[in-house]
């Protein structure tokens, strides 16, 4: 039996395969970012990050930023984090952006 | 989208607790957007907007959190803190009122004229309506225009009405006339050599072109108009102008008179009274004064003080000055020439300054000033 997505989960599978919807995508030849539950994460400048399609915010410091998404974990490193926007499934950081990595 | 928060209103609140971000997550699911959302040493700072601050009530619930407010922010804050300042907000309102009336009317008048008096323009101004305080809206810059183009002293007005000022540019006015205008048939001649720059004929028959060269009597504008029609001839006017050249030169030699010590000096006591100093009689016809001492009577109510100076004496004397010195002296010379011979009205449209310094150490300094001037005179045919 499957499991329900939940951050738990996700911690202990790490990084998740793409899904059904996302095989079919790649097989007709489409844009992963077709898929509108696929994370998106979009860094301008080093000093500004998007992440769209997140679902959860796990932990929010100045030094690290947990995003639950579909995918797994987004770990966001960096300095003087804060989050200047939080509207439905999209989240604007600002701040010192150092790494941004899936956790496993 | 700060202004539609700030309009819209916000509340600055910190989150405290064990897990902050669960409030967080249950809001966003909520719909309520939170912005500027900072984890500080206390909790977690954000904005949430006023309309959706009630709903925390409902969503902390089984959080183990607190919520605290740091501050309300936003124009409906702002309008609250006005309504309880009724005298501010009338003053406000008085305020914005009188700027709004005021800006109706007219204020200002600035005239911009060389030949026909400021004043004169304005009573003309005054007399078809047009003075400080008459609102804006009555006043017809073409009519004021016109009205200003009919007095036969001025050649072109420009009238600008620009927010409460009105401004009124009258260019190239005409001499001012002198009792009865004359009348009798002429022609416009060149005063001088030069090359022409610009022809603008009000009457009679242009002769000449910009960029044609002159000499001093030639036919500008004609005023014989008898290939037209046999014997018609009228008093050419227009505005002619031309391109002058001005070259001077002046030459300034290595040595300069200067005020030297001749090696003689006295010594000079000179009392004063509440600091002002007595007259005591010169030593020499020209010296310079060096302070050496000054001594004060104590025993006196009355500031007496005598101060002791070393008077050297003063002899002209010729002394090398420096090239730099040198240099300046025959600029400022051949600047000095310059100005008496360049009229006061031609426009000085280029300079050229050029310094020779001979083998003695003299230098000539030329100076070469392109002018544009008025060229045209009248002569009688």
């Amino acid at each position: 039996m499957r499991k329900k997505n939940g951050p738990c989960a996700d911690d202990k599978k790490g990084m998740r395969k793409p899904g059904r919807s996302g095989r079919a995508l790649t097989a007709a030849g489409l844009p992963a970012d077709s898929d509108c539950r696929m994370p998106v994460v979009t860094i301008t400048g080093g000093r500004y990050l998007k992440a769209e399609h997140h679902m959860g915010v796990l932990l929010l410091t100045e030094n690290c930023v947990r995003l639950y998404s579909r995918m797994g974990i987004i770990r966001i490193e960096g300095r003087r984090l804060a989050a200047s926007d939080m509207d439905g499934d999209v989240i604007l950081l600002e701040g010192e952006v150092r790494s941004v990595s899936f956790e496993k | 989208m700060k202004l539609w928060k700030f309009c819209a209103g916000y509340v600055n609140i910190r989150i405290m607790g064990k897990y902050p971000e669960r409030l967080v997550n249950r809001c966003i699911s909520e719909g309520i957007s939170l912005t500027n959302c900072e984890r500080t040493a206390k909790g977690l700072i954000a904005d949430i907007p006023i309309r959706d601050f009630r709903s925390l009530r409902r969503l902390k619930r089984g959080c183990e959190c607190r919520v605290r407010i740091l501050s309300k922010r936003g124009l409906p804050m702002a309008g609250k803190a006005i309504r309880h300042n009724a005298v501010f907000a009338a003053g406000f309102a008085i305020c914005l009122a009188a700027a709004l009336f005021l800006s109706t009317r007219l204020w200002f008048i600035t005239v911009d004229s060389n030949s026909v008096p400021p004043a004169e323009v304005e009573k003309t101004l005054a007399d078809i309506g047009v003075s400080r305080g008459v609102p804006r809206r009555d006043i017809a810059t073409s009519a004021v225009t016109s009205v200003l183009n009919a007095d036969r002293r001025i050649l072109n007005a420009k009238v600008v009405l620009a927010g409460v000022r009105l401004k009124v540019t009258v260019s190239d006015a005409l001499a001012p006339m002198e009792g009865e205008r004359n009348e009798a048939p002429a022609d416009l001649v060149a005063e001088r050599d030069c090359v022409i720059s610009y022809v603008s004929v009000l009457r009679g028959h242009a002769e000449v072109k910009p960029g044609q060269a002159v000499r001093a009597g030639d036919i500008l504008i004609r005023g014989d108009l008898s290939q037209i029609k046999e014997g018609y001839a009228v008093r050419a006017e227009g505005l002619v102008y031309g391109r002058l050249l001005y070259r001077v030169s002046a030459h300034a030699s290595a040595y300069k008179r200067e005020r030297v010590r001749s090696g003689r000096s006295a010594r000079l006591t000179i009392p004063q009274v509440f600091g002002f100093e007595l007259k005591t009689d010169a030593p020499f016809a020209e010296y310079e004064l060096v302070s050496v001492t000054k001594e004060g009577f104590t025993c006196s109510i009355i500031p007496v003080w005598a101060a002791e100076y070393e008077a050297y004496e003063l002899k002209e004397a010729s002394v090398r000055d420096t090239a730099e010195g040198t240099e300046e002296r025959a600029r400022l010379a051949a600047q000095e020439k310059l100005k008496k011979l360049v009229p006061e009205g031609a426009k000085i449209v280029s300079v050229k300054t050029e310094c020779i310094t001979e083998r003695d150490g003299s230098v000539t300094a030329v100076i070469t000033v392109t002018t544009v001037e008025k060229i045209g005179t009248h002569r009688g045919i």
